[in-house]
């Protein structure tokens, strides 16, 4: 009877640990509805929604990448590309030839990095640091440090889609999140991702080609983060080098806060779904209740450090069980 | 043992009655080891005959299961390597535990800074400079330790133990990473300690070595103490005797299969300074055994065939025709498959499930539509986990929870689920225990009825004899020999493996 019961306590406990951030959320959400009313309104829940997505499909990415044994630094900067780029190619073209374009010179900066980590075997702090520079430098050039807007009027035409106060932007979320979850789930290179960042070794002994998929996920948190970006532009039609500077922190802490591991091989980017949806209501919330601009940042960041501590913690305890 | 006029009380050191087990594993069974003061006192034995854990237990990184340690009669209680040094037992190990981008003197003192709240470098920087000076050298103690030799490395170790004043000091394989010329660059250096009073505990696989500096020796073999002599008293051949002198108390199945048509030829392959104009053929059918000590370039030779360390010349013709074989995919794609000696670190996915483990080698079989198709996989999955007799509760267990027994047949099952026509097998049953080890064995067996040839790298010879058609002798990154038939007995093998 007594082992029973222990097993039990040991299981809820395993449970309340696995499920922290979670049962976070719910506290403070009961809160927060509690307490500003205006918390709980439809508006500002679209609002959430509409706001968190944006930054939320930069993190899916991440979390592949992260999966992948890898962090992107450079995230931020080719965001901030994308959003100048996208703006002044509307002015030219239509928004879907845009599109195309400003995607595509994600996949080179993806592959620029994928290839400096995989083949030149630089760490992939250096690379995407240097590459996060380096990206920044060229939005700045193509804008001539100016903000750039766009007067496209098809681009003004998706901006304004809406369904019941949700824009787009929470669509294309929803879209990439089911694409993404498809293919780290079912797909050969998913399980090639997974085994990878479990153990780059293993996996290369395996046969499998470990610095194609390196190379990989570079390309898929490139172009997240440069899909983010353009549906930025859908928001504001406009662009510049310096949008986005917190994406990169942003995206790691949702992805660490959902319960994806920096240490590889496991997670997934479903979970990342509540980091994203966490981040949303926490900085929702600091703007209820009244916390300026440089004192949310502050917040951010130290929730981020005590997540990141959690999961070390957590991973500590771990491998000490074994 | 001690010269006459040393009396028995007079030991410096004594290990009495030492037992240490791990888990399912007796390490080290009731060893009793004796050794005079001033002596140079040689430990051999085979890999895995226990010297490192005696070692290990002189030192106080491991505790002893039972026994007692004294040091010039004064019972010792080691509870870590700090105890151990302030008692004056130094150990230098093969790998030197040496910060490269700091200097020597700094090396010296690591940790041991005098100064209450300051560091007196200049104190310690002239203490450096004499324990350098005392041992016949005089290079400047403020180079960085990563510009110096391997032998001058080694010095600095020394220098590191004298500053200790170690009374004992053991060193573990030391001139396995020396040239010739260090090596006599280096004796002089250990018989300068023994004149100054110190005892040295010498490890060594090197014959020659033995005989040319070492008092006493000591044999070990599977954790227990086989002999104990002076040097001058003892032939190379009873050394060896005393090495492998176990009988074949293991059971290995019968083989019953011939040999077939050559289906791998290697031709010459060199790499770097550890292949060296490696030739041999590969049959059909067979299980081709690679004998040799730990460093002999048997792991290197396998990495090399399977491309995960490709060789930079030679050729490696298979079924009659030239390959390439740049990369794993390379390896892979010709049908070679390697089962690494370490499971844990190369061979699985630990956080991922035994399904993942073994289906990771080839995920196109089991993909259909871009699809992993999971129910194919469990098909699989569960095929082999039957066939090896794994246990699991279930094939979606992560690995972490198997022991290392049934670890080691996922390593192995993810190959066979590939069906590689040639399988490399690094190792393939350190640490298991015995029923998993039979299980294992005939499993190779099964594979070389059905065609397939097997390549297998072991440190212990019976398995090497009991399993193997015909075995491969490596030293130095050479083949020294191939021995079949009644060649094929450990003396010949220990002969042309300590070369």
């Amino acid at each position: 009877m007594n082992k029973i019961k222990s097993i039990k306590k040991e299981d809820l406990q395993s449970f309340l640990i696995e499920n922290f951030v979670a049962i976070l959320l719910i506290i403070f959400v009961i809160f927060m509805i509690f307490y500003r009313r205006s918390f709980s309104s439809w508006f500002n829940i679209t609002n959430i929604i509409n706001d968190c997505s944006m930054y939320g499909i930069t993190a899916l990415a991440m979390t592949v990448s992260v999966i992948c044994g890898e962090v992107d630094l450079s995230v931020s900067s080719v965001y901030a590309w994308a959003t100048c780029l996208f703006c002044i190619l509307c002015d030219h073209m239509s928004v879907f030839p845009a599109f195309l374009i400003t995607m595509l010179t994600a996949l080179v900066w993806g592959t620029i990095n994928g290839l400096l980590v995989s083949r030149l075997r630089m760490p992939a702090f250096v690379a995407t640091l240097g590459s996060m520079y380096f990206i920044k430098g060229l939005a700045y050039f193509i804008t001539k440090e100016q903000p750039v807007n766009t007067s496209n009027e098809a681009l003004k035409a998706i901006g304004e889609i809406n369904i019941g106060g949700i824009t787009i932007v929470p669509l294309v979320f929803i879209i990439v999140l089911v694409f993404l979850y498809w293919f780290m789930k079912y797909t050969v290179a998913g399980r090639a991702i997974y085994s990878t960042g479990g153990n780059y070794e293993v996996a290369r002994l395996s046969g499998i080609n470990v610095k194609f998929y390196k190379m990989l996920v570079f390309i898929i948190v490139s172009t997240g983060a440069a899909l983010s970006g353009i549906m930025y532009c859908t928001r504001v039609y406009s662009g510049a080098a310096t949008y986005g500077s917190d994406l990169t922190i942003w995206a790691v802490a949702a992805t660490v806060i959902g319960g994806t591991s920096m240490s590889g091989g496991a997670g997934g980017v479903h979970r990342t779904v509540i980091g994203v949806l966490l981040m949303g209501i926490l900085f929702n919330a600091l703007t209820l209740l009244g916390v300026d601009g440089s004192m949310q940042r502050f917040i951010r960041g130290a929730v981020m450090i005590v997540v990141i501590l959690f999961d070390a913690v957590l991973r500590m305890q771990r491998s000490n069980k074994k | 043992m001690c010269d006459t006029e040393v009396k028995m009380e007079n030991y410096i050191l004594e290990m009495k009655n030492i037992t240490k087990t791990f888990p399912g594993v007796v390490a080290l069974d009731n060893v009793n080891l004796s050794v005079c003061p001033g002596t140079i006192h040689a430990l051999v034995g085979e890999n895995g005959a226990g010297k490192s854990t005696l070692m290990k237990i002189l030192n106080g990184v491991y505790s002893a299961t039972s026994g007692e340690i004294y040091l010039e009669g004064t019972k010792l209680e080691l509870k870590g390597v700090k105890d151990a040094q302030a008692a004056g037992i130094s150990i230098i190990y093969q790998e030197f535990n040496l910060i490269n981008t700091l200097t020597v003197a700094e090396n010296i003192f690591l940790g041991r800074y005098n100064g209450k709240k300051t560091v007196k470098w200049n104190v310690l920087r002239d203490e450096a400079k004499k324990l350098i000076e005392s041992l016949g050298f005089s290079f400047s103690v403020d180079t960085v330790v990563g510009r110096l030799s391997t032998a001058e490395k080694q010095l600095v170790e020394i220098a590191k133990a004298l500053s200790l004043h170690s009374k004992v000091i053991v060193m573990d394989e030391p001139t396995s990473s020396l040239t010739e010329k260090d090596v006599d660059m280096f004796f002089p250096i250990i018989e300068k300690l023994k004149a100054d009073g110190i005892t040295v505990i010498y490890i060594s696989h090197k014959l020659d070595e033995i005989y040319r500096l070492c008092d006493n020796v000591t044999v070990m073999r599977d954790g227990r103490i086989t002999g104990n002599s002076a040097v001058k008293d003892i032939t190379r051949d009873e050394i060896i005797e005393l090495m492998v002198g176990r009988s074949l108390d293991m059971e290995y199945p019968a083989r019953t299969n011939k040999p077939g048509e050559v289906v791998l030829h290697v031709e010459k392959l060199c790499r770097r300074n550890d292949l060296h104009d490696i030739t041999f053929d590969l049959r059909r059918g067979e299980i081709l055994g690679i004998a040799g000590l730990v460093g002999a370039g048997r792991t290197e030779l396998a990495e090399a065939l399977f491309g995960a360390d490709p060789a930079e010349s030679g050729d490696i013709i298979l079924n009659g025709k030239k390959v390439v074989i740049r990369s794993t995919l390379d390896g892979k794609k010709n049908s070679i498959g390697l089962v690494t000696e370490d499971r844990k670190e190369t061979g699985l996915v630990l956080p991922m499930n035994v399904t993942q483990n073994i289906t990771i080698t080839d995920l196109d079989k089991v993909t259909r539509n871009l699809v992993v198709r999971k129910s194919e996989e469990k098909v699989y999955a569960e095929k082999y986990v039957e066939a090896l007799k794994v246990k699991t509760p279930s094939i979606n267990q992560t690995m972490n929870n198997l022991s290392g027994g049934n670890q080691q047949k996922v390593a192995l099952a993810k190959w066979l689920y590939y069906d590689a026509d040639i399988l490399i097998m690094d190792e393939p049953t350190r640490g298991i225990d015995v029923g998993a080890k039979f299980d294992i064995y005939c499993l190779m067996n099964e594979l070389t009825a059905k065609g397939k040839a097997i390549i297998m790298i072991s440190s212990e010879l019976p398995e090497v004899l009991g399993m193997s058609d015909r075995v491969l002798v490596m030293h130095g990154g050479r083949i020294k020999g191939e021995l079949t038939g009644e060649a094929m007995n450990a003396e010949t093998v220990m002969k042309l493996a300590i070369d």
